[in-house]
């Protein structure tokens, strides 16, 4: 499927690349074991200039998608390219096939043996080479991938100046000229509508909406190819809200940036971002160009998220009916396990061959009643 | 409908070192019984102090300049803290903002919810305390006079003013002091002693049958609760307080509350724990019920649970709601009436539909435009600047220095509440009679009007099912 998704979209390589991405945390021992599995399995490209929106509730494991692309997550299982590099790969797969051929080699012949232990050796040396991408920190890397994080009051440290956030970046990556940071971190300051003279500033001395730009004012300093925003305006007032979106949209279109944008309101991601995806429970359920998402939500977690945004007009919502997802109870897993596949082009759902139908059934339907 | 709750003209301010921060200015509005107001504004628009106020939980530095706050014809600024006993949490409940944060981590669900039935359940002492109740308020409100009055002349002495007045007036009601003492504490006794036998007579009532039942042969099971029961003329019994918590717990909806009861505020979800802050507050039975914006921290879906959580209790309960936020959206279908603040005044305050599809003050436009909506890809409207230092309140419209609409006058006089309609007023200096209109923006203009085909399909497909 994933070869599929690769010739389907653009020939140009995607600037990101998850593959099989997976991320599972693990606590106590014995009989207290515990395995969460934050992600598992996701796949998506984001191609240049795109804003990528991911959505999903919390706790289904959109922010940790982000951490693991900035590195600050080794994935358990799964790739990561990033301009058509590899950043990141999860150890996990390896490790199983070894499991699994350790047990063949014991009723194997002689000599095809050999050939396992051979086999063996190069899923080991993989696991080597995967830890290897993770064992230091990549500087290079650093100045291309930048993270806004949520709470614009926890991640700034309230004993620096702006000045000194904003350059810390610029100084890790090796930038000692005093003239070229201040020029830097000054011009980064404008870009986000803030004045040279907030530089010398604590953080405390800055609303919410001015530090939340202040963080995303350092992660600009280093132009960095690839954003994330991980849920950058949900701690903000509805009007700043709008400030910060309408930053975003700017950036995009002046410096051409690619942003992995990750939020929980549906109403925020459908205005700004080009392509979403929909995350429960670790996986991947729905991925769609924004509008054919919204015209077209299949997945019934798709819909029931849509139907929770409210929206300012009284008479339609006094209206609506909210619909609700059970989780696994909707769905009859039973004959087929659900695959990640595509049902028009560039509109991908996580569902069986059963459900295929049914979605496919709908979809002509809709388009029918928007031809009438 | 009675007026269940009436702001007048209240202004409150805080003490701070470098001055006096008006927080609110001139706030008016009232609410009716069943209805939900909604009061929506950015943070540090003074909505969270104005509903402070009314739960009497201001901050130390706060002082109230005037106004009244009336809750059922009574001024709840001038009545003393243990009057107050009596109404907070009884008769008007406050949900908090933050469901983390305002239950304790290391005690039990179940206890949490219990406890003000525990604390404030011994039917004698509230009994005795009732009886003896005018005598105390009495007493308590002349005490509290002559405090205020001594603050009063150390002031004037301060400022060099006559205090022989003050003094005059301090000395009298003092000599009234050990005479309303008396009272109060005969009052006590009276009420001590008429309580304490008429709870022997049902005690011993009570303990005779019991005495008959155990002749008779009762079961084991009826002779427990029928000494629960002799428990509970006296107090709100372990037992009688579960029971209650329990079905307050299902009320809200909690799945399992046998279950719940015993688990740590960890063990729950963000959504299930705003569930239990609102058990707790419903467990003591109020008839107004404050909302401080009880969402914010919550994701789309939980929060659209919660809103039909607290519109149901709002049925079955016929409560009186007043809900803050800062998202309009959310208050689209759980409002009667919303009033817009801004700068520690009320800009707007209109019927849920006026203010959506006509709303006339500059701010409730930009805040309208600022909400992206599943149809658009027009440009946000966003308010420039941030809102003014409310230590050096703006002596004109506190919005004109962040509005395009604003016209001279808007700096120089603050504009008064201008009627729309009976239940629609709006603080704009467009809307005087020889101003020149300003239209709506037409990005807004647009919206409604795509809204409203929404809202027609939908009513179309409706039918259609």
């Amino acid at each position: 499927m994933s070869e599929n998704m690769m010739n389907k979209t653009n020939e140009a390589v995607p600037v990101l690349s998850v593959r099989n991405l997976k991320k599972h945390f693990k606590s106590g021992h014995g009989k207290n074991k515990l395995v969460v599995k934050a992600v598992d399995g996701v796949n998506f490209d984001i191609h240049k200039g795109e804003i990528f929106g991911l959505v999903g509730e919390s706790g289904c494991g959109k922010t940790t998608t982000g951490r693991i692309i900035v590195k600050l997550h080794d994935p358990t299982d799964g790739t990561i390219h990033f301009n058509g590099e590899e950043i990141a790969a999860g150890p996990d797969c390896n490790r199983e096939a070894i499991a699994e051929l350790k047990i063949q080699k014991k009723s194997a012949s002689a000599s095809e043996r050999l050939k396992l232990a051979k086999e063996i050796r190069f899923h080991k040396d993989e696991i080597k080479r995967k830890r290897k991408l993770h064992e230091k920190p990549n500087y290079e890397l650093m100045k291309k991938i930048q993270m806004i994080f949520q709470d614009p009051i926890a991640s700034l440290d309230p004993r620096m100046t702006v000045k000194e956030i904003i350059a810390e970046g610029l100084r890790i990556g090796g930038e000692k000229d005093e003239n070229v940071i201040q020029e830097a971190v000054e011009n980064a300051l404008e870009t986000v509508g803030l004045v040279s003279e907030h530089a010398n500033r604590y953080p405390h001395e800055f609303s919410g909406g001015q530090r939340q730009r202040i963080g995303i004012a350092r992660a600009l300093v280093i132009q960095p190819e690839f954003l994330i925003a991980d849920e950058p305006i949900s701690a903000l007032d509805v009007s700043i809200q709008a400030q910060v979106i309408n930053l975003l949209n700017d950036l995009r279109r002046d410096f051409g940036i690619t942003i992995l944008f990750v939020a929980h309101d549906l109403s925020v991601i459908k205005y700004i971002s080009d392509k979403v995806g929909v995350m429960y429970f670790g996986n991947m359920v729905e991925l769609a160009t924004a509008d054919e998402l919204f015209a077209n939500p299949l997945h019934p977690y798709t819909k029931s998220l849509l139907s929770a945004v409210p929206l300012a007009d009284p008479h339609y919502e006094k209206l609506r009916k909210r619909i609700i997802y059970k989780g696994a109870v909707e769905h009859d897993y039973s004959q087929q396990e659900p695959t990640f596949q595509e049902i028009t082009e560039g509109h991908f759902v996580l569902a069986n061959d059963a459900e295929m139908v049914a979605y496919r059934k709908e979809i002509e339907a809709n388009a029918n009643k928007n031809n009438a | 409908m009675a007026k269940k709750l009436i702001i007048d003209n209240l202004s409150i301010s805080f003490k701070t070192v470098t001055g006096k921060v008006q927080a609110v200015r001139n706030v008016s509005f009232d609410v009716e019984e069943g209805e939900t107001l909604a009061i929506v504004g950015e943070s540090g628009s003074g909505k969270s102090v104005t509903t402070r106020s009314i739960m009497g939980i201001l901050a130390g530095n706060s002082i109230i300049e005037n106004g009244q706050v009336l809750y059922e014809g009574e001024d709840l600024l001038k009545i003393s803290e243990e009057q107050f006993h009596e109404i907070r949490g009884n008769k008007i409940g406050m949900i908090y903002q933050d469901p983390l944060s305002s239950l304790n981590p290391i005690m039990r669900i179940g206890r949490q919810i219990t406890e003000p039935l525990m604390l404030n359940g011994h039917h004698l002492k509230n009994k005795i305390a009732e009886g003896c109740n005018k005598e105390r308020i009495a007493y308590v409100e002349i005490e509290r006079t002559v405090k205020i009055l001594k603050d009063q002349i150390r002031e004037a002495k301060k400022e060099k003013q006559p205090t022989a007045e003050l003094k005059a007036k301090r000395a009298e009601l003092k000599k009234k002091l050990p005479a309303l003492k008396k009272a109060l504490n005969e009052a006590k006794k009276a009420s001590k002693a008429k309580v304490m036998a008429e709870y022997k007579v049902v005690k011993a009532n009570a303990d005779a049958e019991l005495a008959e039942m155990k002749k008779s042969g009762a079961s084991k099971e009826e002779l427990d609760a029928k000494v629960e029961a002799i428990k509970r003329i006296k107090r709100v019994t372990k037992q009688e307080a579960k029971e209650r918590a329990l079905k307050v717990m299902e009320e809200v909806g909690i799945p399992q509350p046998e279950k719940r009861f015993k688990q740590y505020p960890f063990q729950f979800s963000g959504g299930m724990r705003q569930r239990i802050v609102i058990a707790i507050v419903l467990t003591a039975n109020p008839d107004v019920l404050i909302c401080d914006e009880p969402t914010t921290a919550l994701d789309v879906t939980i929060q659209a649970q919660i809103l039909e959580l607290i519109n149901k209790l709002k049925k079955e309960r016929n409560l009186t709601v007043i809900f803050i936020t800062h998202d309009l959206g959310v208050v689209a279908n759980v409002a009667d009436r919303i009033a817009v603040m801004y700068a520690g005044k009320i800009q707007e305050i209109g019927t849920n539909e006026e203010l959506f599809y006509s709303p006339k003050h500059p701010y409730t436009w930009a805040l309208l435009g600022s909400m992206p909506d599943l149809t658009s890809k027009d440009a946000l409207i966003t308010i420039p600047g941030t809102p003014p230092d409310m230590r050096f309140p703006p002596v004109g419209d506190a919005f004109a220095l962040r509005s395009e609409y604003a016209m001279q006058i808007d700096m120089e006089q603050q504009p008064p509440m201008f009627k729309v309609s009976d239940t629609h007023y709006a603080a704009a200096w467009h809307l005087h009679k020889d101003a020149e209109e300003i239209p709506m923006p037409a990005v807004l203009q647009d919206r409604i009007d795509r809204m409203k085909v929404m809202t027609e399909e939908l009513r179309r497909s409706e039918g259609q099912l």
